[in-house]
């Protein structure tokens, strides 16, 4: 949908005088700026250049500043694999941070996989560090040498949905809706694979597009089936519509959807339309609002304030939480590799060993260990849409691979 | 949608008939109409107000895309004339994305959100206002083109521009009114939807191609055909997304329109001849 090629922005950030004078580490970041993933592109983009920029001013890593270089994938895989190509032909960078869509962060796997790259995808589903299918439920086997990502999978967050619904009580048949790509089948096969060991049963399974704005046929499908409850799984536009027409068409029963659902701007712009429905909601997208106690409140209050000053957004979201974190895993690694910059290859490859031993990340988006799967768990906190703003109504769930092994 | 299909499509019907362009930035018109709404209104003016200033706008727009765009090369052949709105549109939407970036927009419903239930079927409040208006620019364009002067010369500067300009009317001020009509009909759509599809700038280009499509559909010269297109389009893509796949929403719609065109390439309902609205 964007005519825009592939869009270039070299990003000189501001050094400090004395980390001018040694060779930058160069990392590359790709992400979708324009197309129906942009919304949340445009958040990551903008964290990460103010998570460089703090790096920066702070004097850099071992006196060396960090320079982005930022590739528009437009939400198309064509141009997310032409721009990682670029990133570790021409711009040698040390690592990629990125891509978002799940449908793109497959490919430009591959292509970091050969091309020995340390990659730092920003999508949901495994199947980005996975080789190859794997047996789900159960963990993935074989786990790309040179990819690691951000836990968060759509099983943990289905994992936390049946929590939520163990909640509610008296529910055992759902209705399931999902979006219809990449991201949302690997949605629904995760939904399909779990359920019935949660003691549920699915009795309709119907899809929309992402850029679909009338989503009325297939609810009045799900109407007529007798379900206790309905999960909407995507991360558009199009999820948050589906369920507003679901409520506008009379549908009564609990209605519970996937943590993208309540991303903030889909709540900033559907307001009051969004209450009522139950989501296990990513770190970023309560902020303030987040219990006192918790660990990551304080990251996620410096990355708001930063946005705010810095570039004028006003209210910060899980995107933001994505490009934040995405920075700061390779800064942890990069801290501890050293890297070599005489030898491309060599310093990649310290990298890479740095970032498989990651210890006790603090990210506004995720937090812990790096696991043997190569993910930083996501924790999702349980929230109830009201009066158009999310309310915390339980406890965190954080989970891992470890849980289904 | 079929209604929203059905208004672009009478906005291709309207341009082409009287300057034989394709206007493919048509879509790009219900874009600024739809935001330019959403930004007066989150600045504090009344709906009305807000709907009407960004109508205004976009007409002008409109006028201005054909003075920029058209004007300067026409009687080109038609394939520069549909590449040049191609471009034009790439570029509405590029600016676009620089003022507004690129999120979801919104606007209340214009009166109410209570669904009106008949006998069991549900109806958005919203919708009915989106196929009340489409009727009302449907049923107004065929007066206009029937009954009026200037609606007579319109048709008259699409038959035969020759000899049109030999009566005394002037076929370019038709180009250029014939844009900013096209134009004040896609805001005023754009506007109207907007509480139903939370435009971002970037739905241009996608309602293009389902408006021309429906054009296409019914036959570009005949707006009960381009209505009746966008109608039956829209209903289409319903019953596909509900009983086949919402996957082949798209699919549906260019297969529907290959078959129209492969055994009625003038449309379905389309007259033989050419410039008849």
């Amino acid at each position: 949908m964007s005519g825009s090629g592939l869009v270039l922005i070299l990003v000189l950030l501001p050094m400090t005088i004395w980390a001018q004078a040694l060779e930058p580490y160069k990392l590359g970041l790709i992400t979708s700026i324009t197309g129906f993933m942009a919304p949340m592109g445009t958040g990551v983009r903008d964290a990460s250049l103010i998570a460089v920029d703090k790096i920066n001013k702070g004097g850099g890593i071992h006196g060396r500043p960090l320079k982005l270089i930022l590739y528009d994938d437009a939400s198309d895989p064509t141009k997310g694999v032409l721009a990682i190509k670029k990133l570790i032909g021409e711009d040698k960078v040390l690592g990629v941070t990125g891509p978002l869509s799940t449908g793109i962060a497959i490919q430009c796997a591959t292509i970091a996989e050969e091309g020995r790259v340390p990659m730092f995808a920003h999508n949901s589903s495994s199947w980005s560090v996975a080789e190859k299918p794997w047996d789900i439920p159960k963990p993935p086997t074989k786990i790309r040498h040179w990819v690691f990502k951000l836990g968060i999978d759509p099983i943990f967050q289905y994992l936390a949905i049946y929590r939520m619904m163990t909640d509610i009580r008296g529910i055992t048949k759902i209705a399931s809706i999902n979006v219809n790509n990449a991201m949302g089948k690997a949605m629904k096969a995760a939904l399909e694979a779990t359920h019935k060991k949660a003691g549920l049963e699915g009795v309709i399974w119907e899809e929309f597009g992402p850029e679909d704005t009338d989503m009325t046929a297939q609810l009045t499908k799900i109407k007529g089936a007798k379900f206790d409850a309905l999960i909407i799984s995507g991360a558009e536009m199009a999820s948050g519509i589906t369920y507003k027409q679901a409520r506008e068409m009379g549908i009564k029963q609990p209605i519970l959807g996937m943590p993208p659902i309540a991303m903030v701007k889909i709540v900033a712009t559907l307001g009051k339309s969004l209450d009522g429905l139950r989501v296990p909601s990513m770190i970023m997208d309560i902020g303030e609002a987040l219990p006192s106690d918790e660990p990551q409140r304080s990251v996620a209050v410096e990355l708001t304030s930063r946005l705010k000053t810095e570039k004028g957004v006003p209210r910060a979201d899980t995107g933001h939480g994505t490009g934040w974190d995405g920075i700061y895993v390779f800064e942890d690694a990069l801290k501890r590799a050293r890297p070599d910059l005489a030898d491309v290859t060599k310093a990649r490859g310290q990298v890479r060993e740095a970032m498989a031993t990651i210890k006790g990340f603090m990210g506004a988006y995720c937090i812990g260990d790096m696991t043997k799967w190569h993910e930083i768990a996501a924790p999702l906190i349980p929230v109830e849409m009201r009066g158009g703003k999310p309310i915390v109504v339980g406890k965190k769930i954080v989970s891992t691979w470890a849980e289904l092994e | 949608m079929g209604s929203i299909y059905a208004i672009v499509g009478i906005g291709f019907m309207i341009i082409y008939s009287v300057t034989r362009v394709v206007n493919f930035a048509q879509g790009e018109f219900l874009m600024l109409g739809g935001m330019l709404s959403t930004t007066f209104h989150l600045n504090g003016f009344p709906l009305g107000i807000s709907i009407l200033l960004s109508v205004v706008i976009a007409t002008l727009l409109g006028m201005f895309f054909y003075q920029t765009i058209i004007y300067p090369i026409r009687g080109a052949p038609a394939f520069a004339l549909i590449l040049m709105t191609f471009g034009g549109s790439i570029m509405i939407r590029g600016i676009a994305m620089l003022c507004w970036g690129t999120d979801p927009r919104s606007l209340p419903y214009f009166f109410g959100a209570n669904p009106i239930r008949i006998s069991g079927a549900i109806l958005n409040p919203q919708a009915v206002w989106v196929i009340v208006s489409t009727f009302l620019m449907a049923v107004g364009i065929f007066l206009f083109f029937r009954f009026t002067i200037h609606g007579k010369a319109f048709l008259a500067s699409a038959t035969n521009a020759f000899l049109a300009t030999l009566m005394g009317i002037k076929t370019e001020r038709m180009g250029l009114f014939s844009f900013a009509l096209a134009a004040c009909l896609g805001a005023l759509a754009g506007a109207i939807m907007t509480p139903l599809t939370f435009p971002h700038v970037g739905i241009g280009i996608h309602l293009s191609v389902k408006g021309f499509t429906a054009a296409l559909i019914g036959g570009l010269n005949r707006i009960e055909g381009v209505v009746a297109g966008g109608l039956a389009l829209g209903v289409l893509e319903s019953l596909g997304a509900g009983f086949v796949s919402s996957g082949y929403k798209d699919a549906i719609a260019l297969v529907v329109l290959l078959v129209v065109l492969t055994f009625r390439h003038q449309g379905l309902l389309g007259g033989a001849e050419a410039g008849r609205v």
